[in-house]
C-alpha cells in the first residue's frame, strides 16, 4: 500500500512537471500574450467603424469602502480564529474566502502589498493624492500585526492563500539558506519604495507573479513566473511570502512587538516536541537550554566588531546605492527619453525612436526635458544613498541578530516571521480542543492530562512514546 | 525526528476514487497541453498575420490604389486570415482554462491523498541536538555571502554604466559634427599610396567592365565571342567557379580580374577572381574595414544582402551592401576607406549599384524616409556633395551621360526622373512620369532622349532639353533590366519574359517575342549582336535590326539575374551559385 501511494505520487508529480514545462515552453515559444500576436487593423478604409477606445470607470467610493469593511472583518475574524479559537480549519476556510474575494473577484487590487507604492508616492509627490481607502488598506494589516501578529498572512492575503493551497510535501530548507534568502525582501521593498517615490514605476505590481491568475489574463513571462512559484510551492511552502514579499518586512517588524500572538500551546509547554515538524515554514524556535554556547568573551568581542563596522557598512551601502542611481534612473520614462534624445543629438545618423518622435511632435523644449530628467536623477541619487544605507543597516543588524541568542525554555513561534496559520495548534496535546487528536495512553496524551490534573495522569512514568499502531483494515 | 509509519487503508473506496480522479485530471491536463502546443505550432506555421499572399496584394494595391477588384480580393483574404487567427485564439483561451482546471483538480487530489496519512509525529530521544554555535557561524557566513553577491552585482552594473546625460555639451556637439561629416560613422584614413593612385583614362575604362552596365552603357568592345555553349555539358565554358556567398551583384572587370560581392545575414564579402584561371584571388569581409557597421537589414529573397554591383575607377574597387556599408579597397583587397550610410529603410532591400565618374563615386540612396544622392571622393571617401531626395525607396542606379553641353547624373524613382549636376549635386531638371511602380530600371540615354520605365509605369522617352515626354508606351516594358539603345532602336527585356524592340524616335513597337523566363539582366550590344540573358540562364543572341532574327539561344544551365560582363573575347556570367567564363 505504501508502495502504491509512492508510485501514485511519482506518477502525479511527473505529469505535473511535464505539463508545467510544456506549458511554459509553448507560452514562451509562441509568444502568447506578447503584442506580436495582436492582429493589425485593416490597412485600407472600408465602411467598418472602428470602436472607440474606452477607459473603464474607476471603482466607486462605496465599493472601496465595502472592501475596507470586508478587510476589517476578515482581519478581525482571523485574529479571533488564530488567538482565541486556535482553529486551523477556521483559518483555512477564511483563507479560501479571501482567495476568492480579494483574489478572483477583486482581481488582486487594491492589495496592501501594492499599496506600499501608493503611500510612498503620496509621501514624496505632492501632486499625487493617495485615496484614503488605499491608505487604510496599507495601514490596517500592520495595525492588526501590531496587535495580533501576522493574521493578514494567515488567511486574508490572496497571494499567500494561493500558495498555501498548493503546499503538498514541504521540505525543511537548510537554516543558512533561509537566512540568506530572507534578505531579499529588504532589497525588494527598498527598491520598490525608491521607484515609487521617484514616480519611476510600481515594480511590485508589475512583477506580481499571481495577478495573472487572479485576472485570468496576463503576459506569458509573468504567468510562467507565477506557475514557477506554485510549482516550487509544492515543496517549499509559500516561497513568495517567505523570500520575496516586501510587505512581509513591515508585517514582521510589527509582529515582533505584537501585543498578543498565536502560540503553539494555550497553557504550558510540556516539551513533547510534537510541534517540531508541524510548521512547513520552519518558523518554530526550539528550546535552547543546555545547548553548548559560544565562549562569552568571543561573542562580546564579535559583537563589538560588528557594532563598530555598522557605520562603515552603512556608508559603503550608501555609496553603492549612489552609484546604482544612474542605471536605476534609466527605468524612469523621463530620464530614458532624455538619454535617447541626447544620444540622437550626439549621432544624428541614429534612427528616431517612437518615443523621441512623439516627444518632438509634442513640442516640449529640450531644456525643459533635461531639467525634468535632472530632477529625477537628483531624487534617484539621494534615494540611492538612502536605499544603500538602509540595506547596509539591515545587513549589520542581521549579523548582530544572528550573533545574539536569547535563552528559550519552551517551543515558541518566531513572532516576526510566523504567519499565524494555526497548523501547529493541532499538534499540541496540551490544547483541550486538539487533545482528541491523540490516542489515549500515549505519552503526550498522558503528559497533557498529568499537567492539567496531576492525580489523573497515567503516564507519570517516563517512557519512550508508544508507537501508534496502524489502524485496522 | 522519527515519524511513525502509519497509513490508512488505501484500498478504501474514497482513496481509490480520489486517486482515479487525480490521475484522470493529470492525463487530461497533459492532453490539453499537447493540443495547445499543436494548435500554436499550426498557427505559427500558417502565420495568418504575416500572410505573404496578403502582403503581396497590399503591395500591389499601392501601385494601383484604384483597383476595386484587388481591394475586394484583399478583403476576402484578410477575412480568412482573421478567422483563422481568432479561431485559434479562442481555442487557446478555452485550452488554458481547461488546463488550469485540470491542474487544480490534480493538486486537490494530491493533497487529499496526502491527508490520508497525516498523524502527529512521535519524537524520540535519539534525535540529534542542535549545534547553536555551528548554526550561528553558518548563518553569518550566509548573510555575508548574500551581501557580497549583491555588492558585486551592483558594482558590475554601476561602474561601467554611462549616461548620455553625463556627457558634456561640447563633447556631444563634437561627436555630432564628426558623425555628420562621416555620413554615418568614422571614415578611415586613406592608405596614402592608393589615395594618390591616379584614376584610369577613358580609354582604359573602355577596355574594361567598370560597373553594372560597363563603361559605355550596355555597349561592349568585345569581339570574337562564342555564340554556342552549354553550361551543363561544359561546352564553350573556359572555367566555372563556385561563389562562396550568394548575391545578385553582377561581375565587374579590371585588368585581368573580376570583382563581385556576396553576403548573408551575418557576412558581407567582396571577392576577386582571376579572369584567366577563375581562381579566387582574394576575398575581403567588411567587418575588418574601419568605419563599416555590422548588422543586416531586412531583405527579400530576390534582393538579398549583396544586390548592388561594384564599381571601379581603375585604382580602387567600391562595394556597397544591404546594411548601408560602403567600402573602398585597392585592387589587392586592402582597405582604403569605409563608412556606413545608415541602415536603409527599403521594403525589399537596398540594391542600387555604384558608379564612378572622374574622381567621384555616386551613391543613390533612395529609401522610405531621408533618401539622398551623394558624390564621394574616390580616394578618400570624403563627401563632395549630398542632395536630399524626397522620394520613396527605389532599386534603380545612377547613370551619367554627356547630353551635349554638359554631363548629367540622371536618377529614377517613383514618381520622378531627376537630373543633377554630377559636380555639385544641384538639380538640373525633373519630370514626373513614373507615377506607379517600383523603379529598378536605370535611365537609358541616346540622341538627346532619356528612356525610363518601371514594371507598373509606362516606358517614357524624355527630351533632355525641353523635358517634354516625347512618347510613352504602356505595353511591354522593362521592369528591372535597363533598355539598350543602338542605331535608333530600343531593345528591352521585360520582367515577364518579353523581349521587344521599339523605334527610339517614335516609340512604335518594331517587333516582340516571348521567352520562357523574365529578364533582370540588361541587354548588351557586343560583337555586332544583341545579347539578352533571361533569368533561366538562356542567352538570346539577336541580329540587331528591324527584323527579329534569333541567332542562337545557348544555355548556361543555371539561373541568373545578373548582367554579363563582356571583355575581349570572353563573356563573364554570374549564375545563382557559380561564376562562368564563356569563350576561349
Amino acid at each position: 500500500m505504501s508502495s502504491s501511494l509512492s508510485q501514485w505520487r511519482r506518477r502525479a508529480l511527473s505529469i505535473l512537471v511535464v505539463v508545467s514545462l510544456l506549458s511554459g515552453w509553448f507560452t514562451s515559444a509562441m509568444g502568447v500574450g506578447e503584442d506580436v500576436m495582436n492582429f493589425p487593423q485593416p490597412q485600407f478604409t472600408s465602411e467598418y467603424d472602428f470602436p472607440l477606445t474606452t477607459v473603464p470607470e474607476p471603482t466607486s467610493q462605496t465599493k472601496q469602502w465595502i472592501d475596507v469593511v470586508i478587510l476589517f472583518l476578515a482581519l478581525s475574524l482571523a485574529s479571533w480564529l488564530a488567538i482565541k479559537k486556535r482553529s486551523r480549519r477556521g483559518l483555512f476556510w477564511l483563507m479560501i474566502f479571501s482567495l476568492v474575494y480579494f483574489g478572483f473577484i477583486k482581481e488582486g487590487c487594491v492589495c496592501p502589498i501594492g499599496a506600499i507604492q501608493n503611500v510612498a508616492l503620496g509621501l514624496f509627490d505632492s501632486n499625487y493624492a493617495v485615496p484614503i481607502t488605499v491608505t487604510i488598506f496599507f495601514v490596517m494589516p500592520l495595525l492588526f500585526a501590531l496587535l495580533f501578529g501576522r493574521v493578514f498572512c494567515a488567511s486574508v492575503c490572496a497571494l499567500g492563500a494561493i500558495q498555501d493551497l498548493v503546499v503538498w510535501k514541504p521540505i525543511t530548507l537548510p537554516k543558512k539558506l533561509t537566512v540568506a534568502l530572507s534578505m531579499i525582501p529588504y532589497v525588494y521593498i527598498g527598491t520598490a519604495i525608491l521607484f515609487a517615490a521617484t514616480n519611476t514605476g510600481f515594480v511590485i505590481c508589475r512583477y506580481d507573479p499571481f495577478i495573472g491568475f487572479f485576472r485570468l489574463n496576463g503576459n506569458a513571462p509573468y504567468l510562467y513566473l507565477g506557475a514557477g512559484f506554485l510549482l516550487a510551492g509544492l515543496f517549499i511552502a509559500r516561497p513568495y511570502c517567505r523570500f520575496f514579499c516586501p510587505y512581509g518586512v513591515l508585517l514582521g517588524i510589527m509582529s515582533r512587538f505584537s501585543w498578543k500572538h498565536l502560540s503553539i500551546t494555550p497553557s504550558k509547554c510540556i516539551d513533547c516536541r510534537l510541534c517540531e515538524v508541524s510548521c512547513p515554514f520552519d518558523y518554530i524556535d526550539k528550546p535552547n537550554v543546555g545547548l553548548a554556547r559560544e565562549n562569552r568573551k568571543t561573542g562580546v568581542r564579535r559583537l563589538g566588531y560588528l557594532l563598530l563596522m555598522m557605520p562603515v557598512i552603512i556608508i559603503l551601502g550608501g555609496w553603492i546605492g549612489h552609484r546604482m542611481s544612474t542605471p536605476m534612473a534609466r527605468y524612469n520614462n523621463t530620464v530614458f527619453l532624455a538619454e535617447q534624445v541626447r544620444a540622437e543629438k550626439m549621432n544624428p545618423n541614429l534612427e528616431e525612436t517612437l518615443e523621441t518622435k512623439t516627444y518632438r511632435e509634442m513640442g516640449m523644449s529640450e531644456d525643459e526635458l533635461m531639467a525634468k530628467a535632472e530632477r529625477v536623477r537628483r531624487q534617484m541619487n539621494m534615494g540611492g544613498w538612502i536605499l544603500g544605507g538602509f540595506l547596509g543597516l539591515v545587513f549589520s543588524l542581521k549579523l548582530i541578530g544572528i550573533s545574539v541568542s536569547r535563552t528559550r525554555t519552551d517551543y515558541e513561534v518566531n513572532k516576526p516571521t510566523c504567519f499565524s496559520c494555526g497548523r501547529c495548534c493541532s499538534f499540541c496535546p496540551s490544547d483541550e480542543m486538539h487533545l482528541p487528536n491523540f490516542e489515549p495512553g500515549s505519552l503526550p496524551y498522558n503528559a497533557a492530562i498529568a499537567l492539567r490534573d496531576p492525580d489523573a495522569g497515567e503516564g507519570k512514568e517516563s517512557a519512550e512514546p508508544k508507537k501508534k499502531e496502524p489502524a485496522k483494515a | 525526528m522519527r515519524v511513525v509509519d502509519y497509513h490508512k487503508d488505501t484500498n478504501e473506496l474514497p482513496y481509490q476514487l480520489i486517486k482515479g480522479v487525480g490521475m484522470v485530471a493529470g492525463v487530461f491536463s497533459l492532453v490539453i497541453c499537447i493540443l495547445l502546443i499543436a494548435n500554436n505550432l499550426s498557427l505559427k506555421k500558417t502565420d495568418p498575420i504575416h500572410s505573404p499572399a496578403l502582403q503581396h496584394l497590399i503591395e500591389e494595391l499601392k501601385s494601383d490604389p484604384q483597383n476595386d477588384a484587388l481591394k475586394q480580393e484583399i478583403r476576402e483574404l484578410d477575412f480568412i486570415a482573421r478567422r483563422a487567427f481568432f479561431t485559434s485564439q479562442r481555442f487557446n483561451r478555452l485550452g488554458i482554462f481547461l488546463l488550469v482546471g485540470g491542474l487544480v483538480v490534480m493538486v486537490i487530489a494530491m493533497k487529499s491523498l496526502e491527508a490520508f496519512k497525516t498523524v502527529p509525529p512521535y519524537p524520540d530521544s535519539t534525535d540529534p541536538k542542535d549545534d547553536l554555535v555551528e548554526n550561528q557561524k553558518w548563518a553569518r557566513k550566509a548573510v555575508t555571502a548574500v551581501g557580497l553577491v549583491l555588492v558585486g552585482f551592483a558594482l558590475m552594473i554601476a561602474l561601467p554604466w554611462e549616461s548620455t546625460l553625463d556627457i558634456p555639451d561640447e563633447v556631444i556637439e563634437a561627436e555630432a559634427a564628426k558623425a555628420k561629416e562621416g555620413g554615418g560613422s568614422e571614415v578611415a584614413p586613406p592608405a596614402p599610396a592608393v589615395a594618390a593612385a591616379p584614376i584610369a583614362t577613358p580609354e582604359q575604362m573602355l577596355a574594361n567592365w567598370t560597373s553594372l552596365r560597363g563603361p559605355a552603357a550596355n555597349i561592349s568592345q568585345a569581339t570574337g565571342l562564342l555564340t554556342e555553349w552549354s553550361g551543363e555539358a561544359g561546352e564553350g565554358i573556359r572555367w566555372k567557379t563556385a561563389i562562396p556567398l550568394p548575391g545578385y551583384s553582377s561581375p565587374i572587370y579590371w585588368d585581368g580580374r573580376l570583382y563581385l560581392t556576396g553576403g548573408d545575414e551575418a557576412n558581407r564579402k567582396i571577392y576577386c577572381f582571376d579572369a584567366e584561371s577563375g581562381e579566387l584571388a582574394w576575398e575581403k569581409g567588411t567587418d575588418e574595414i574601419p568605419g563599416t557597421a555590422g548588422g543586416a537589414a531586412e531583405v527579400s529573397e530576390d534582393t538579398g544582402y549583396a544586390a548592388a554591383t561594384m564599381a571601379t575607377d581603375g585604382a580602387r574597387v567600391f562595394a556597397s551592401f544591404a546594411n548601408g556599408d560602403l567600402v573602398a579597397l585597392d585592387l589587392d583587397g586592402n582597405p582604403v576607406w569605409g563608412k556606413n550610410l545608415g541602415l536603409p529603410e527599403n521594403t525589399y532591400g537596398y540594391a542600387s549599384s555604384l558608379l564612378t565618374h572622374g574622381e567621384t563615386l555616386f551613391v543613390q540612396y533612395d529609401q522610405d524616409e531621408a533618401g539622398f544622392v551623394a558624390g564621394y571622393d574616390v580616394a578618400t571617401g570624403e563627401e563632395r556633395w549630398k542632395t536630399a531626395r524626397d522620394f520613396g525607396a527605389s532599386w534603380s542606379s545612377p547613370a551619367v551621360y554627356d547630353t551635349g553641353e554638359r554631363d548629367e547624373l540622371i536618377l529614377a524613382a517613383e514618381p520622378t526622373v531627376v537630373s543633377y549636376d554630377p559636380a555639385t549635386g544641384s538639380e538640373l531638371w525633373r519630370v514626373d512620369c513614373l507615377d506607379h511602380g517600383e523603379v529598378a530600371s536605370i535611365p537609358a540615354y541616346g540622341d538627346g532622349i532619356v528612356y525610363v520605365s518601371a514594371d507598373a509605369a509606362k516606358l517614357s522617352a524624355i527630351d533632355v532639353k525641353t523635358q517634354e515626354i516625347v512618347w510613352e508606351n504602356d505595353d511591354l516594358k522593362p521592369g528591372v533590366s535597363t533598355p539598350l539603345l543602338h542605331e535608333g532602336l530600343l531593345y528591352c527585356g521585360s520582367d515577364d519574359g518579353a523581349f521587344v524592340c521599339y523605334d527610339a524616335k517614335t516609340g512604335e513597337e518594331v517587333w516582340a517575342e516571348f521567352a520562357d523566363y523574365g529578364f533582370y539582366a540588361s541587354p548588351i550590344f557586343a560583337d555586332g549582336k544583341v545579347w539578352m540573358l533571361d533569368r533561366g540562364g538562356i542567352m538570346h543572341i539577336l541580329q540587331p535590326g528591324r527584323e527579329l532574327e534569333i541567332l542562337a539561344q545557348p544555355e548556361l544551365g543555371e539561373e541568373s539575374s545578373c548582367t554579363p560582363a563582356m571583355i575581349g573575347d570572353a563573356i563573364y556570367i554570374r549564375g545563382t551559385e557559380n561564376l562562368y567564363r564563356i569563350g576561349p
